[in-house]
């Protein structure tokens, strides 16, 4: 048992406590009531505030208009008025004994300072101390309460009571910091002289807030003339010097150029970096040593604002320094400033580097010059320099050629650009030749004069040796006219030559080929003709023989140059020729033999698809060429002949089979118009000739024009290249003989060159009608090929 | 000589009543609007002269006014506004919607006396 005993032992269970019930009743009751008491003490207080205000709102509405009366009172009142204005200065008396009244009235008065200005603002100031309200705010400068003495001390700046001065400013170095700030307010408020006294006695810190509520005080005085802020730079208060710092800089007062260099060596940031503002500001050169000698030690941010001082003080001497700080700084910040600060010193001492390719120099742009120079021709043609003439032509030709499809659109546009500006002109000369009869005087002073001065020179010389007697107003006219004909031969000079470095510059390839020839031999063998050939010349059914002045002739070289044909013609060598031997042009150039006639045979016209077929795929020009077989012509003949040498198989075999279908349909119809216009042909042709021989060191140029275009009408033309020729009358054998002329086929021939023709040649009226049919025949020309383009794409 | 007519909307009272004693000592007939409700009560019945408003007013804001004056009521009413400094927007859309005149917080009661007399020497 004793065992068990030891062994078991019966357990307590845990059992809650007993919950003294009392207790709790007592306790709820205590924080009920506590809880009933604090809002009832809520309400109370509430509801008393809530009268208190309903009260003072009421008897403001009493006080406003005595107020009222009292502010805008005025001394020459009627006796009713002053009456009315005396029984209120009673009424008051009576009312201010209250302290409620007089609460209120400071209320008033407060609230109407911050509503009116002008004189009404004057008058509250001194009405609330006529009434002895300011007596209120001096007894609260001496609460115990900072609240009151604060309420006390803003009463007294707002109502401006300047004898509060003496007692406010004892409150500048108040430990409390909400008296301490609102009496330095008030005492620079209350007097001028209080900043001065502020910045001479404060002990403590000023915030950048109240350095700011300061300034705005300062500002918006009026006659307010600041004192001398670099006294107070020597201040031991740090941020007194700080805010004299700011005073300086606002009232740019640049007296304190030593201070500012001294304060540079400051510890504090915040005194240097206002230190450096003023010296950049005021421009003190003098403390540029001192700026460079500081730099060192100071932070990032004061380093930046020095480099930045020393940027706009600094001279080319500086820029050692700043190279220094280039190299040694670490800082990528202070790096780009020095950087900056060297441009700005010395503009574009430093340059871009980052991401430039260094390998783009000046050497190797040459180099490519020398490489391309195709490319290089181009460029001096764009800057109207004399491209190299040491490279032979058919180099230049076959490098043409191999990039003729890679040419540069802006280029292409260039050169459309050119034979825009040419037509125009030309368009212009002509209508100016069409009104020259009719009017005296022709206003084209809006065109620029462009034309260089020995041009000009030239060209007025020219007239003066052509014609021998012109009044005043005709040479003006006729020197303007010349300016603009030089232009126009300055422009087709450059394309000339550019035909002699690019032959085959596809560009102009649309341009109508009227001579044809066969290569260089061809024209020395023409140029080789004896006079006698000339005259032994028998003149087949396709060919006309044309016979003009010397000029003409140049006209028609020119023209060729234009044409852009230099498989056919080197112009150079013509042109060479012409001018070595003149007297022997007519013989020289009477090219209408019968192998040259052989050889010219074929017409070797523009023909549009030879420029399509340089930008299309092999798809394209297969559908092209079924399209020559629709509206091709001769042109297209001699086209579909270089086509045969294609390399690719399937162009040669289609341009073979086109041919022959083109041929058969273009022989006949060729054959019935040969028979046709022969006889007359052969009396035109009978005629030149004599002419020819007639006149003394004229030319015969021999070209070849089919003959059946020249009788047919408009809708009969395949080429639109003869389209003019349908405004011509075929009857009359005398303007017959005029479409023979060089001139004829001279259709871009420059017009000064048909002007020297015209001094010339007695037949002026020939020349007029000539020179009409120029600008529509390039005219359709230029805009056929846009047309078809356009056409083409739909 | 007839007294003109002024209507002066202000929400302030004190300066309300300051204004309206300064106006009558000048010469008119004023009567006090304290929101855009009463200016809406007084306009059904009556057609003041000349109207001196507030922009921020309860209710029915110096803005509002014009605009109910020169859209709903037609009326070619003299208006002087009266907002203050640095308020420009408001002060630039009372000019578009038609305000004569404007005068900035703190108001110079000699001045508004000033301007009141010449708007109404316009018509």
């Amino acid at each position: 048992m004793n065992l068990i005993s030891q062994t078991y032992y019966s357990i307590t269970l845990i059992s809650a406590p007993k919950i003294p019930t009392d207790l709790l009743w007592d306790l709820t009751i205590v924080f009920s009531g506590l809880g009933i008491f604090f809002l009832f003490g809520v309400f109370i207080f509430r509801n008393r505030l809530s009268n208190k205000a309903s009260k003072v709102a009421g008897q403001k509405k009493i006080l406003a208009p005595i107020v009222s009366n009292f502010l805008f009172y005025e001394t020459d009142a009627s006796k009713e008025e002053n009456f009315e204005y005396i029984n209120l200065k009673i009424e008051i008396r009576e009312l201010l004994k209250s302290p409620f009244n007089r609460l209120v009235l400071t209320e008033i008065l407060l609230d109407l300072e911050k509503d009116l200005s002008g004189d009404s603002r004057d008058r509250i100031f001194s009405l609330y101390q006529n009434l002895g309200l300011h007596l209120e705010a001096f007894k609260k400068l001496r609460s115990w309460r900072w609240e009151l003495v604060s309420k006390g001390i803003l009463e007294l700046t707002q109502m401006r009571v300047v004898a509060a001065y003496g007692f406010i400013k004892k409150f500048i170095n108040d430990k409390r910091g909400v008296v301490r700030k609102q009496a330095q307010i008030a005492t620079v408020t209350l007097k001028h002289e209080g900043i001065s006294y502020f910045l001479d006695t404060t002990r403590y810190g000023i915030s950048e807030w109240q350095q700011l509520k300061l300034l705005d005080v300062l500002r918006n005085f009026d006659d307010f003339s600041p004192p001398r802020f670099k006294a107070w730079l020597t201040s031991t208060n740090r941020d007194v010097v700080l805010f004299a710092l700011r005073l300086i800089k606002h009232y740019n007062q640049n007296d304190a150029s030593k201070a500012l260099i001294e304060l540079l060596k400051h510890k504090n940031d915040q005194i240097k970096s206002e230190a450096i503002q003023c010296i950049k500001d005021f421009g003190v050169f003098e403390a540029l040593n001192m700026l460079k000698t500081v730099f060192r030690r100071c932070s990032v941010d004061i380093k930046v604002q020095i480099l930045d001082a020393i940027s706009s003080l600094g001279k080319v001497e500086d820029i050692e320094f700043l190279e220094t700080i280039v190299k040694r700084e670490s800082n990528f910040l202070v790096k780009s400033k020095a950087i900056s600060a060297i441009n700005v010193i010395e503009p574009d001492t430093y340059v871009p580097t980052e991401g430039i390719d260094n390998y783009i120099t000046v050497e190797n742009f040459e180099n490519n010059e020398q490489d391309n120079p195709t490319q290089l021709s181009e460029v001096m043609k764009n800057s109207e320099l004399q491209p190299d003439d040491s490279l032979p032509a058919s180099e230049n030709k076959e490098y043409s050629l191999d990039n003729q499809d890679h040419l540069d659109p802006e280029f292409e546009d260039e050169i459309i650009f050119d034979l825009c500006f040419t037509e125009e002109l030309e368009d212009i000369l002509s209508e100016y030749n069409e009104a020259e009869e009719e009017v005296s005087y022709l206003p084209l002073d809006f065109l620029p004069v462009v034309s260089e001065a020995d041009e000009l020179k030239s060209t007025s010389a020219k007239i003066t040796e052509n014609r021998n007697v012109e009044t005043k107003g005709n040479l003006q006219e006729e020197s303007f006219k010349e300016e603009l004909e030089a232009i126009l031969n300055k422009i087709k000079l450059q394309e000339e030559d550019s035909i002699n470095k690019d032959a085959e510059t596809p560009e102009l390839e649309f341009l109508p080929l009227v001579v044809e020839a066969e290569g260089e031999e061809n024209i020395e063998n023409m140029v080789e003709i004896s006079a006698e050939e000339i005259l032994s010349l028998e003149v087949n059914a396709e060919e006309v023989v044309m016979t003009n002045s010397e000029a003409v002739v140049q006209n028609s070289i020119d023209w060729m140059a234009f044409s852009k044909e230099p498989e056919v013609f080197d112009n150079n060598t013509y042109s060479e020729s012409l001018s070595e031997t003149p007297q022997d042009d007519s013989s020289q150039y009477t090219s209408s033999d019968n192998e040259n006639a052989n050889n010219l045979k074929e017409y070797s016209g523009f023909s549009i698809f030879q420029e399509l077929f340089r930008t299309c795929d092999k798809e394209s020009k297969l559908i092209l060429m079924d399209e020559i077989l629709a509206v091709g012509d001769e042109k297209e003949v001699y086209f579909l002949k270089t086509l045969l040498n294609d390399p690719d198989k399937k162009i040669r075999t289609k341009a073979e089979k086109v041919l022959k279908e083109l041929q058969s349909l273009l022989t006949p119809e060729i054959e019935t118009e040969e028979k046709k216009d022969q006889v007359q042909i052969n009396e035109l042709d009978a005629e030149d000739l004599h002419s020819a021989e007639e006149i003394p060191e004229a030319v015969t140029h021999t070209d070849r024009v089919p003959i059946s275009i020249l009788d047919k009408e408009e809708d009969s033309l395949k080429s639109m290249e003869f389209c003019f020729l349908s405004h011509l009358p075929s009857d009359d054998s005398n303007n017959q003989t005029q479409l023979f002329q060089p001139d004829f086929e001279l259709v871009e021939t420059p017009l000064e060159e048909i002007e020297d023709n015209l001094n010339n040649n007695n037949d002026n009226e020939l020349n007029e009608k000539e020179r009409k049919l120029l600008s529509p025949f390039l005219r359709n020309i230029i805009s056929f090929s846009e047309k078809f383009k356009g056409k083409l794409n739909g | 000589m007839v007294k003109k007519n002024l209507l002066l909307a202000e929400d302030d009272e004190l300066l309300a009543s300051l204004l309206d004693y300064r106006l009558q000592k000048g010469g008119y007939n004023v009567h006090l609007a304290q929101d855009g409700r009463d200016v809406k009560e007084y306009l059904k019945g009556a057609t003041p002269d000349l109207i001196v408003s507030d922009i921020m007013m309860p209710y029915f804001s110096g803005i509002e006014l014009i605009d109910y004056v020169r859209n709903e009521l037609n009326s070619k009413i003299p208006i002087i506004i009266i907002s203050s400094a640095g308020n420009e927007e408001n002060v630039l859309s009372a000019f578009e919607l038609g305000a004569n005149d404007f005068i900035s917080k703190p108001v110079s009661p000699s001045e508004l006396l000033v301007r009141v007399g010449r708007e109404l020497n316009k018509q």
